[in-house]
């Protein structure tokens, strides 16, 4: 580390009462750099987020969008009637509740399926190709295809009686249209815990499988005690990723079950697709946007401490 | 704090340069006189024939008026939505719009579209050119419109012949009761023929029943003046009623209609298992064509008397379809008003119609090309015909309300219809909730 980028005061080993070292005027660094940076995050996060969160406080709508700007401001009124009159509780109740159900159901698939083609196996560029298949799938066409194979006469009905199952006429209109999108989300979205939990294993050194090995431990052992300890980073991610990702996720239950959709599946997405673009209320939109922003924000922020991927340098080192 | 400072000032000043820019980009001049910019649907039934027919306008618009003509297109509702909405904030965008009829109330409400003034109207060549209904969806009155109509879609029924032969049945219904009459003489569901095919899961469908048998019973959606919702009436919940009774009462329909969208039942009734298919524009003749009851089958307009009713109620509109369509309509901010009234003139002549029409299988909205069309083809005379007595859906812009509301309605309901029953007072609930949030639209629209 070149001394112009110690930061002063905090250079490693230095004690409380080590001399602060200020940079002289030619050691400053050139922040102005950032400028383009900087001002790209504006346009590009900042700006859209402060405009939504202002549209939030207007009653804009299909008779006030063409002088946006001059629509009624209404203070806390959109935020209010999203969390009490309007279907998002429930819609985000679903929507939680999906993205974690999925990712904890898509996770140990994905985990077991890195670990099945992580060693030598035959075939294993063949293998690790269909496991992408899923993933790579547009979700448009997931979505179209697992409508057909959902329909009461349809693919899913047919084997699950072949197995004595009872099956269900309502996987797309009723209560059961939770379950099917449960299981088709993860049918499409495992592969992405897969590819995260491959990398990691690519990471970890041979040296530590050949010193369990030495030790006699058992392939349980190694992979609770070699394997999982050495994921923690790249699993952690894929886990917060795939639980934003399945939470927002819109095109799916769009495609499988249209709009309006059953209450079951009327996930906070598809609510605040039909609420902005459906009935035109986009300051309402806005506001459940804006909502639904925060509580994501939670666990991303959780995360973050987690890993400590917000840490300073010199913090994480430490 | 300086060097602070110093750089949000820089970050403003960067920022205030990127947004003068882009504001140049979109403030500057557009089309310069001799461009003409037009958005339209991608039709996804006829997409090369589509692109044909673009191609053929676009050289006999230049020749007509030196111009170009540029086509951009939207594949879905939601593509048209969004080009609509930035369009009409940023003030820049296409010259001229292809709407759907049941999306202008909602355009006019955006007052993003130019009214057009009787000088207007006669540079297209007049209103007495079109179809008098077609005009029903142009705007609330006739002062203050802004669609011009472009094509019309009339909804009605179709019925295989051969099978009302063999059940003796000698005309198609002209009353909803006589409907179920002839479709349980017609039912043989042991060999899995049904009277009449429905589609209780499709988006657009149902609440096209619900709209229709409530308006032949005398009842409304919204009152005539505007200011109230009536999804939560009598007479809209006995329609909701009268519109599940065919499945769940009459047994006249698959039970696995409940799951059908429109193309599920239009696949039924190609295929011998239904006998009659209520709510089908000129839009299926091709499949009809390429099926197994390629010359077993006729239009006829909808039963024009409600369902329980040996005739209509006092009040009662000889409601059979809606006013379906395609208009036309120019952005308000467009500086190419008289190359798109040139335009509008020219797509909505005699000779362009037809050939739309038969590019697209849709009717025409000129009066005489609709004339000339029926004489051709003499199978879609009823839904000609159809067209004459179609009713304007209330022109709101709360009318998406109406719309999703009807539709949340009845899909909600699907997992007891699938049970073979519905709950009365759960569909008076779900119309209440409806009912609600029109209303609100509705106060909204008169502040």
């Amino acid at each position: 580390m070149s001394p112009a980028t110690v930061l002063p005061g905090r250079a490693r080993g230095a004690g409380p009462s080590a001399p602060v070292a200020r940079p002289g005027r030619r050691e400053r660094r050139p922040l102005w750099l950032m400028l383009p940076g900087l001002a790209l995050l504006g346009l590009v996060v900042v700006l859209p987020f402060g405009l939504a969160v202002w549209m939030g406080f207007l009653d804009l709508d299909q008779y006030t969008l063409r002088d946006w700007l001059g629509a009624p401001f209404i203070g806390l009124a959109n935020f209010t009637e999203a969390l009490t009159t309007s279907t998002m509780p429930h819609s985000l109740w679903l929507s939680v509740t999906f993205a974690l159900l999925t990712t904890a159901v898509a996770a140990p698939i994905g985990l077991v399926a890195a670990l099945t083609v992580n060693g030598r196996v035959p075939a294993r560029g063949l293998v690790r190709s269909l496991y992408l298949v899923p993933y790579v799938i547009p979700q448009f066409a997931t979505g179209s295809l697992w409508q057909m194979l959902l329909q009461p006469d349809g693919a899913v009905n047919k084997v699950l009686r072949a197995f004595g199952l009872e099956g269900s006429n309502e996987w797309l209109i009723g209560p059961p249209a939770f379950w099917a999108l449960v299981a088709v989300d993860v049918w499409a979205s495992w592969a992405f815990i897969y590819l995260m939990a491959l990398a990691g294993l690519q990471t970890i050194s041979t040296e530590l499988y050949e010193a369990a090995d030495l030790d006699g431990v058992t392939w349980r052992q190694k992979v609770r005690y070699v394997v999982l300890p050495q994921l923690r980073g790249p699993l952690s991610l894929g886990l917060i990723l795939s639980t934003l990702q399945h939470f927002n996720n819109f095109t799916l239950p769009f495609v499988l079950f249209g709009s309006p959709a059953p209450e079951a599946v009327n996930v906070l997405p598809v609510n605040i697709y039909q609420t902005s673009f459906q009935v035109f209320r986009f300051g309402l939109g806005s506001a459940m946007s804006v909502l639904a922003l925060i509580i994501l924000a939670i666990p991303a922020w959780i995360y973050l401490r987690s890993v400590r991927l917000d840490a300073k340098p010199q913090e994480a080192g430490a | 704090m300086h060097r602070g400072r110093g750089l949000f000032v820089g970050v403003i000043a960067v920022l205030a340069l990127l947004l003068t820019g882009i504001t140049a980009c979109g403030g500057g001049p557009r089309g310069g006189g001799t461009q003409l910019r037009v958005l339209v649907a991608v039709d996804p039934q006829y997409p090369e024939q589509q692109r044909a027919w673009l191609d053929r306008v676009t050289q006999r618009f230049k020749a007509k008026s030196g111009a170009d003509l540029t086509f951009e297109t939207f594949a879905s509702a939601g593509e048209e939505q969004t080009k609509i909405q930035t369009s009409i904030v940023s003030g820049d965008g296409p010259d001229v719009y292809h709407l759907g009829s049941t999306f202008t109330p909602v355009a006019f409400a955006t007052k993003g579209f130019q009214v057009l003034s009787e000088a207007d109207w006669q540079q297209i060549g007049g209103r007495d050119r079109f179809v008098p209904e077609s005009l029903g969806m142009s705007g609330p009155d006739p002062a203050h419109q802004i669609g011009v109509p472009v094509s019309t879609r009339p909804y009605g029924m179709v019925y295989n012949t051969a099978m009302f032969r063999a059940a003796g049945i000698g005309a198609p219904p002209a009353a909803w009761d006589e409907f179920v009459a002839d479709a349980k003489r017609l039912n043989q569901p042991a060999a899995g023929v049904y009277g009449t095919a429905l589609d209780y899961a499709d988006g657009y469908d149902p609440w096209k029943f619900i709209w229709m048998f409530t308006l032949q019973g005398g009842g409304r959606l919204v009152s005539d003046d505007l200011k109230q919702a009536r999804l939560d009436s009598p007479e809209v919940g006995a329609s909701v009623g009268a519109y599940f009774d065919l499945l769940t009462r009459h047994h006249v329909a698959d039970p696995k209609s409940v799951g059908w969208r429109s193309a599920q039942a239009l696949a039924a009734f190609v295929n011998g298992k239904a006998a009659m298919l209520p709510m089908v524009t000129p839009n299926a003749v091709p499949a009809l064509e390429g099926s197994a009851v390629k010359g077993q089958y006729a239009f006829a307009p909808m039963p024009l008397v409600p369902p329980g009713a040996a005739s209509r109620p006092a009040g009662g509109l000889a409601a059979g379809t809606i006013v379906s369509g395609d208009n036309i309509a120019i952005a308000s901010y467009s500086r190419q008003k008289d190359l798109a009234l040139s335009y509008l003139e020219l797509i909505t002549s005699i000779d362009e119609q037809l050939d739309y029409s038969q590019t697209l299988g849709v009717l025409p909205a000129n009066a005489e090309a609709a004339r000339r069309q029926a004489e051709a083809h003499p199978q879609l005379a009823p839904l000609v015909a159809a067209e004459r007595t179609a009713v304007p859906t209330t022109f709101t812009g709360a009318w998406s309300d109406v719309q999703l509301g009807l539709a949340n309605v009845v899909t909600q309901s699907l997992p007891a219809l699938t049970n073979g029953s519905y709950d009365p007072d759960a569909v008076r609930g779900l119309l209440a909730q409806a009912n609600q949030k029109v209303q609100s639209s509705l106060n909204r629209q008169g502040r």
